[in-house]
């Protein structure tokens, strides 16, 4: 062995439940990631396990994520959701009978749903994280944590009790799900600002991860390049991304994702398929949307597309898993003899890249680790296992920075999402103060409702809603979500002095339900 | 069903099921509001995580016609607190807000009078150790406003605001100080002057491998990925 390489996995979803509605479209990106990409990543552990294959995987499950997956209500509307996913499989097999290029992968999804079900119910008892657990236990895994509502931390800075309650908020959460703190976190968005490890550290977080210019711009220069993680002055290790692993999936010109086997993405029959018969399976307002049964693979670069061969796709997977094994190796055999102790490659994903947008991803994953099983020049291994053996870093002043577009902060910030953080600012500020004002209280009442006010605010803070007004995808809704939020809070507040509308703070309390947990004077 | 157009016969049937105490004697609006605040209470227990089993049967008490029943929500344009905040956007960008509340306004210019004062914002940067300080841009402004700073030279620096009062004598008060930002730098740092490390020619291999020849931080396909992400829109149009 000369080199390690560190998979990390991004899994994040902002906190979505509408119990005020039966069928509610964002609900369904819980749903779609679930089905797509948790499971089948779990799925795949359980097979290496049983292989025997050396699997080292870090993921990060942000708090919001934790507390869907836990929750009650969305597991019921999960597992309908996949009830009636099998129903439609069936009803495909019957339709696709005269086309035996469909039939056979209309029988693949049925068989696929079902086994997911099955394996929800007996495996899992329903508990996706007790899933993951298993597998930390086992010590293939290592579960991380992420700012409870995956706020963006550079935009609290200046109030630095904002962060802290985004840091403890998760730690404590994490120790609810998981019983034990966390050693690691994955920094909302990878942005950093100069002094957060100061906060993390009083957490006993022991690191975190930049994007390549966190710690190639860093200071004094990085002796390693990012092939080392460095330390922060309170001790806390930094490790940055590798360029080269990541542009090998994602580059849209050399990616593997992009392989004209693959599943292709935008053919699905709830665009395709005639409104009567679709109908019961899209939105109830009769919006067209993905159902997740798709025909096609990628097949080109025009329209034509042909249909997808579950078989040839999967032999696809070997072959990238196979590549990527050995360019790592290879990159390793190139770095060693530039260093005085052994590279470290370290890619992080989005882990709802793997099976939602590259359907075959979980396959690929798996792959990666069998052949890397059989390769002596490169071993999988976790954060804390590598701080293990290497002890001394070089430590630097860490580069403020984010993986998103450009770099910096600027998605999160700009003349569309700006007026956010004013309104975020005022409640921050204004939560803080009232943790000290009642901080003794022994009354239920205003207990509650500053509780509720913790939990507005924290759902307010979420990146994703700047990020969504960013992009142009679903801005209603973000907007809707900022704005909710931050009119429940202020609510709240003004029921701190005329007493509790019990309707509006039950109403609250059941639909932004997270965090029951929750003390405001983390806020202290 | 919304539950304003039940019948109060309807109505009450959905209270005995409930066994709400009292139905009998109940006004229409009475028994609306108490089936609604028992639904609300089942839903409660029922959406708590890691909580008890619930069933289904709250749940479709909801009107499922997927009209948003909330009104537009309007958020307050000012706070009535001082505020001066400063926000890191990139290597040469910035952005600031403020409030300036009308108590403070006149406690620095006399009875709300702009004639004989101004309202100046000024940035600031600093090296470490807070060396070398600069005004670098002042602009008059408002008491409440928006501010985006463009300018090279806060790359890397320490940054902050300062909101102050400047009368005609030429006096100058400060009203509003922002925290102190470390921008972010868009370069390698030539300091390798520390007993840290040493750099040699290896170093500069490493650092040249990690960067791969090329000058690309963040990824491009980033948010061309985030956006395919969410599956439920079809977002086939804009992202090919």
């Amino acid at each position: 062995m000369t080199g390690y390489w560190m998979l990390v996995l991004h899994s994040h979803l902002p906190f979505i439940k509408h119990p005020e509605y039966e069928y509610f479209l964002e609900e369904h990106w819980l749903y779609e990631a679930i089905s797509e990409c948790y499971l089948p990543l779990l799925m795949q552990l359980e097979t290496l396990q049983k292989e025997n294959i050396n699997v080292k995987l870090t993921v990060s499950l942000t708090p919001t994520l934790c507390e869907m997956l836990s929750d009650n209500m969305l597991k019921e509307r999960y597992e309908k959701y996949l009830q009636k996913m099998i129903t439609l499989s069936k009803k495909e097999i019957d339709r696709t009978k005269a086309e035996p290029e469909f039939n056979k992968t209309a029988e693949f999804y049925l068989e696929r749903f079902t086994t997911l079900l099955n394996y929800f119910r007996t495996n899992l008892d329903r508990n996706i994280l007790a899933g993951y657990n298993k597998f930390q236990e086992k010590g293939i895994l290592e579960i991380i944590t992420c700012a409870a509502t995956h706020g963006f931390l550079p935009f609290m800075a200046h109030f630095s009790k904002g962060v802290k309650a985004q840091i403890e908020i998760a730690v404590n959460n994490y120790q609810k799900h998981f019983n034990q703190k966390p050693a690691g976190i994955w920094l909302p968005e990878c942005a950093y600002y100069q002094g957060l490890e100061t906060i993390l550290s009083e957490y006993g977080i022991k690191y975190f991860f930049t994007d390549t210019h966190g710690i190639l711009y860093s200071k004094p220069r990085p002796k390693y390049g990012v092939y080392a993680p460095v330390y922060t002055k309170t001790g806390t290790a930094a490790f940055a991304r590798d360029f080269h692993s990541s542009k090998q999936v994602w580059s849209s010109k050399e990616g593997y994702p992009g392989d004209f086997n693959y599943r292709d993405f935008y053919r699905d029959i709830g665009y395709d398929l005639d409104m009567e018969y679709i109908k019961p399976y899209i939105s109830p307002d009769g919006a067209r949307v993905f159902t997740g049964i798709k025909y096609y693979k990628i097949t080109g670069k025009s329209d034509h597309k042909e249909p997808y061969v579950r078989g040839n796709a999967i032999n696809k997977v070997s072959e990238h898993a196979r590549h990527f094994v050995s360019e790592r190796s290879k990159q390793i055999q190139e770095l060693a003899p530039l260093m005085d102790r052994a590279p470290l490659i370290c890619s992080p994903y989005d882990a709802e890249l793997f099976g939602h947008w590259w359907f075959e991803g979980p396959e690929f994953l798996a792959n990666t680790f069998r052949y890397m099983n059989n390769d002596n020049t490169i071993e999988p291994v976790t954060p804390s296992e590598y701080l293990k053996k290497y002890r001394t870093n070089q430590v630097v002043n860490v580069n403020p920075s984010s993986w998103g577009d450009k770099g910096y902060y600027e998605v999160w910030l700009n003349g569309g999402n700006d007026w956010i953080y004013r309104h975020l600012d005022y409640a921050v500020k204004k939560i803080s103060d009232l943790a000290r004002k009642y901080n003794e209280t022994s009354d239920s009442d205003k207990k509650r409702i500053l509780n509720q006010m913790a939990r507005e605010l924290l759902l307010a803070q979420s990146s994703d809603w700047a990020f969504l007004i960013t992009t142009g995808t679903a801005t209603e809704y973000a907007l809707k979500r900022t704005k909710e939020h931050l009119h429940n809070f202020l609510r709240l507040e003004q029921m701190l002095n005329t007493g509790v509308d019990e309707r509006f703070l039950a109403k609250c309390e059941t639909k932004n339900s997270i965090f029951q947990e929750i003390s405001y004077t983390s806020f202290l | 069903m919304e539950k304003q157009n039940m019948t109060k016969k309807k109505l009450y049937e959905i209270a005995r099921k409930h066994n709400i105490p009292g139905r009998s004697k109940m006004s229409k609006k009475e028994l609306i509001s108490a089936i609604e605040d028992i639904e609300t209470v089942n839903l409660t227990e029922k959406s708590v995580a890691g909580g008890d089993k619930g069933t289904s049967a709250a749940i479709t008490n909801f009107p499922s016609d997927g009209i948003n029943p909330e009104p537009e929500i309007t958020l307050p344009e000012k706070y009535n607190v001082d505020t001066l905040v400063l926000l890191p956007i990139n290597p040469a960008n910035a952005f600031a807000f403020w409030e300036v509340t009308a108590t403070t306004l006149a406690k620095y210019t006399g009875e709300r009078d702009l004639s004989k004062c101004k309202l100046v914002l000024s940035f600031f940067i600093s090296g470490e150790n807070n060396s070398q300080m600069e005004r670098i841009a002042f602009s008059p402004v408002y008491d409440i406003g928006n501010y985006y700073l463009n300018d090279s030279r806060i790359n890397d620096s320490i940054l902050w605001a300062e909101l102050d009062a400047f009368y005609n004598d030429g006096k100058r008060i400060n009203i509003l100080t922002s925290a102190k930002i470390k921008m972010p730098s868009d370069k390698i740092s030539t300091d390798t002057d520390t007993e840290f490390m040493q750099i040699n020619e290896n170093s500069e291999k490493l650092l040249e491998y990690s960067i791969a020849g090329e000058k690309i931080i963040g990824s491009g396909e980033f948010i061309h990925r985030k956006m395919k992400m969410f599956s439920s829109y079809n977002t086939a149009k804009g992202a090919q």
